[in-house]
């Protein structure tokens, strides 16, 4: 397909965009552009930065350093007000949606149609209706936007966003809450803005079928820089996933390198788990094992560990830790029967206002493992050893959770179940080394294969990132929709047969419409 | 399929609920009417209804803004505090010899600066709405009796004139009162900023990514809120003839949150009508006006009305619980 030039400067023009957070680079100089009419695929792992170079563009965020051109007019973005003046249009993946208003409503809202100051409702909703026939889809214009089915809501931002007419358009992983159908007719109506409207566009996706289908280029990033970019038709499937992962072949190695323990007491046996969108899992965990639970936001992984943890109550199933039926219906319990549970945002577990050490503390107290009258020298001590295992930097027990780093906070959070002196069967890690520097991760996991070395408790672990997944797990069971499409031990699995399995389920069950 | 007719069917008593729930009180105004008609001979008269009317157009003044501040999901308990240093302000200018005309503009600038302290202290620099207009709500009300300790009274005829004037039978200040709720329903209604309220207290982040201005959405909600306090308060002045600093607009925070609440406006902001919100002041009145009527003691009219404001609270929990999570909404971008 050759992309018809349609003006020498660029639709869009990014120069070292950088971005860091509490002073850790996000983005680290990233150079992207986009031509009129070209498709650009944005690809990259989670936390490569793709997320921020998407909110600096749509003004959620501003950016440190670098600039922003558009049609070879350089532009200061500090406000989404900015942004969508600039001939910018952002399609989020988390939808921007009111949920009390009504489709019509939502898809004018910000830019309303008026005269003299009052507002053509009439005119709106006769647009709006046009806009939503012309994806073929039924959705009554006056209903109720909390009303609508997810895919149904991602249309109405889509169709928010084409309203604008805008210059440049950004989808963040639009298809992800689509049905086949819709997907495919998202993609035509994407390529057709490009190619008939000149539209430049970025597209973010995790799906390379999608990507290699509608892209002319193709930009990845990873750890805040450009990893590649090239245009489609010169780089490889091969190339792209090296890119996302380079470690992914030489975690491989590892994989198949790590002796399987050779235990086989099986700590946890789960059959027919239903749970939000889970339904009729079965998994088995053997002690000295690590499971991975592979999905994308929706696939329900996480919802497994909430139904395992005692956070939410599972709707059916039947469940038994080391030989005997387990279903707690609080955390309390199911600690108190030996299965612990860190949750993936650290803001849910830690207590930020406490000292470090009351926060290692209350895994010992949840245990069981510290007196009534507190003993300070035990949880000094206690902190200490976690501080010497876990390479705790700094090293003051007195200092409030909120002061640490988020790596010293997960080696807080995940150490102190790790460590602390009491029966311990089971541990759910959801996401545990999200957001978390390189040197914390590798400690956070050689802590965590330390801890199944001796063959008495296993780990089972959601992660979206394969690196983890092929790096920390024993087998993986990878999730898409709440089914298990795919089961392996981690030696034989690949990085893209992980993200394939992740898609499989997403055209069997496409959303009906009312 | 049986999954898919189970929708229809929740999706039917769901449709059913909510416009029981939207039309719970139309029929609570409707019984509350015929039980004091037939209790009492005065209560359905003109002129009864004139009284009410009279007395509740402080009320719809203050309310109309204070129900779209609250649709954009702030609050402000500091209305009846303003209500009366406006009040206490104008009356002094005037006993100063002021011309009644530039003390009620005082008056009203008065409000005015209240609301633009609002905006900066809780839109701007992002402090909470309760804390800081409950600590307005006593401030101002003790700024009101350092300014006059005794009642104020003496004010000229021309002022005292307004609050005893009709038009074809109509009090002048109804009049105002009704020119307040009929702009605030058409901006509601009629306008992109009506619209841009209600996405604020909805979604304030998706309304800021869609182009939204809700700083200044809040920043003016406060202002007119303030402003239309300081109106209500020379309104009352010139009603009452009077102005106590202790007692002017005392309560009426409750009164208007009472009923907005009772009119469907969600506390947490996103939702609400002036139809509502009209109705909800009119049954607030029309409770009052039909227990004073009956001989019921003030007390008990008092614990009546802080009745009401539980149930509303309850009313609002029930129609809210139909919104949102009914269908295991998934699409919750906190969850993430």
């Amino acid at each position: 397909m050759e992309v018809v030039e349609t003006s020498a400067a660029p639709a869009l023009d990014v120069r070292g965009l950088a971005k860091s957070f509490d002073g850790r680079p996000v983005l680290a100089g990233v150079d992207l552009s986009v031509r009129s009419g070209e498709v650009r695929a944005l690809l990259g792992a989670n936390g490569a930065g793709k997320s921020t170079l998407i909110n600096c563009l749509s003004g959620a965020v501003s950016a440190d350093a670098g600039d922003i051109a558009l049609g070879g007019t350089p532009q200061t973005i500090r406000s989404p007000r900015d942004s969508i003046r600039a001939g910018l249009s952002v399609i989020y993946q988390h939808f921007s949606v009111q949920d009390d208003m009504s489709v019509a409503d939502n898809i004018f809202l910000g830019s309303e149609l008026t005269a003299r100051g009052r507002l053509l409702k009439r005119q709106q909703l006769t647009e709006a209706r046009t806009i939503l026939d012309g994806f073929g889809v039924r959705i009554d214009p006056r209903s109720r936007v909390g009303d609508l089915t997810v895919s149904e809501k991602q249309l109405v931002e889509i169709a928010k966003a084409l309203r604008r007419k805008p210059h440049v358009l950004v989808l963040d992983e639009p298809t992800a809450a689509l049905g086949e159908q819709e997907s495919a007719l998202l993609l035509e109506e994407v390529r057709g803005l490009a190619d008939r409207r000149g539209v430049g566009v970025i597209y973010v996706s995790h799906r390379l079928e999608e990507v290699f289908a509608i892209s002319d280029s193709i930009t990845v990033l990873r750890d805040g820089v450009v990893a590649l970019e090239g245009r489609r038709a010169d780089v490889s499937r091969e190339d792209v996933i090296a890119a996302i992962s380079p470690l992914a072949a030489a975690a491989q190695t590892a994989a198949s390198e790590r002796a399987r323990p050779a235990s086989t007491r099986r700590l946890l046996q789960v059959r027919g788990l239903a749970t939000g969108v889970v339904c009729g899992l079965d998994l088995d965990v053997a002690a000295g094992t690590c499971l991975a639970l592979y999905g994308n936001m929706d696939s329900g992984a996480s919802e497994v560990l909430r139904a395992l943890s005692g956070v939410v109550d599972r709707d059916a199933g039947d469940v038994q830790l080391d030989g005997r039926p387990y279903r707690p219906s609080t955390p309390v319990q199911a600690i108190k029967q030996g299965v612990a549970f860190v949750p993936g945002e650290r803001k849910q577990a830690l207590l930020p206002d406490l000292p470090a050490s009351d926060n290692v503390m209350f895994a010992h107290r949840a245990l069981g493992a510290a007196p009534l009258v507190r003993d300070r020298d035990q949880e000094v001590r206690a902190f200490e050893e976690l501080a010497e295992q876990m390479v705790l930097t700094p090293r003051s027990p007195n200092l409030a959770g909120r002061f640490f780093s988020g790596g010293n906070q997960q080696k807080i959070l995940i150490g102190r179940w790790l460590l602390a002196p009491a029966a311990k069967k089971v541990l759910l890690l959801d996401e545990p080394t999200h957001g978390v520097d390189v040197a914390a991760r590798a400690e956070i996991w050689r802590q965590i294969r330390l801890a199944l070395a001796d063959n008495e408790i296993a780990v089972v672990f959601r992660s979206s990132d394969p690196d983890e997944v092929l790096q920390l797990g024993t087998d993986v069971v990878v999730l898409s929709r709440g089914v298990a499409t795919l089961r392996a031990s981690v030696a034989d699995v690949r990085v893209d047969q992980l993200i394939a399995a992740a898609h499989a389920a997403e055209h069997e069950r496409a959303p009906a419409h009312v | 399929m049986s999954e898919l007719l189970m929708g229809r069917v929740s999706l039917q008593t769901r449709g059913l609920r909510r416009m029981l729930a939207a039309n719970a009180l139309v029929v609570a105004f409707v019984a509350l009417v015929v039980f004091f008609a037939l209790n009492s001979d005065v209560f359905l008269t003109v002129d009864n209804f004139r009284t009410v009317l009279l007395q509740s157009a402080v009320t719809l003044v203050v309310v109309t803004p204070f129900a779209l501040l609250l649709m954009s999901g702030y609050v402000d308990l500091a209305v009846g505090s303003t209500v009366g240093l406006s009040a206490v302000i104008s009356g002094w200018c005037m006993t100063q010899g002021l011309p009644w005309t530039l003390a009620a503009l005082i008056g009203v600038l008065a409000g005015l600066a209240v609301g633009c302290v609002h905006g900066w202290l809780i839109v701007k620099r992002g402090l909470s709405a309760i804390i800081v207009t409950l600590g307005s709500l006593a401030a101002l009300r003790g700024l009101a009796e350092i300014v006059a300790p005794d009642p104020l009274y003496g004010f000229p005829t021309s002022f005292l004139d307004i609050g005893t004037t009709t038009v074809l039978g109509i009090p002048v200040l109804v009049l105002v009162a009704l020119v307040v709720v009929g702009v605030g329903a058409a901006i509601l209604n009629w306008t992109a900023i009506g619209k841009h309220i209600l996405a604020t207290g909805g979604n304030p982040e998706a309304a800021s990514v869609s182009g939204v201005n809700v700083t200044r959405v809040g920043v003016a909600l406060f202002l007119v809120t303030g402003a239309a306090s300081g109106l209500a308060g020379v309104m009352l002045a010139a009603r009452v003839g009077s102005t106590p600093a202790a007692t002017t607009g005392d309560g009426l925070e409750m009164a208007v949150l009472t009923a907005a609440l009772l009119g469907g406006v969600a506390f947490t902001g996103g939702r609400g009508t002036m139809r509502g919100v009209l109705l909800g002041v009119l049954f607030l009145a029309l409770l009052q006006n039909g227990l004073t009527i009956l001989n019921v003691q003030p007390q008990w009219s008092l614990a009546a009305q802080g009745l009401v404001l539980v149930l509303a609270a309850v009313a609002e929990k029930l129609a809210g619980s139909q919104h949102g999570r009914v269908r295991g909404d998934r699409g919750d971008p906190k969850a993430g």
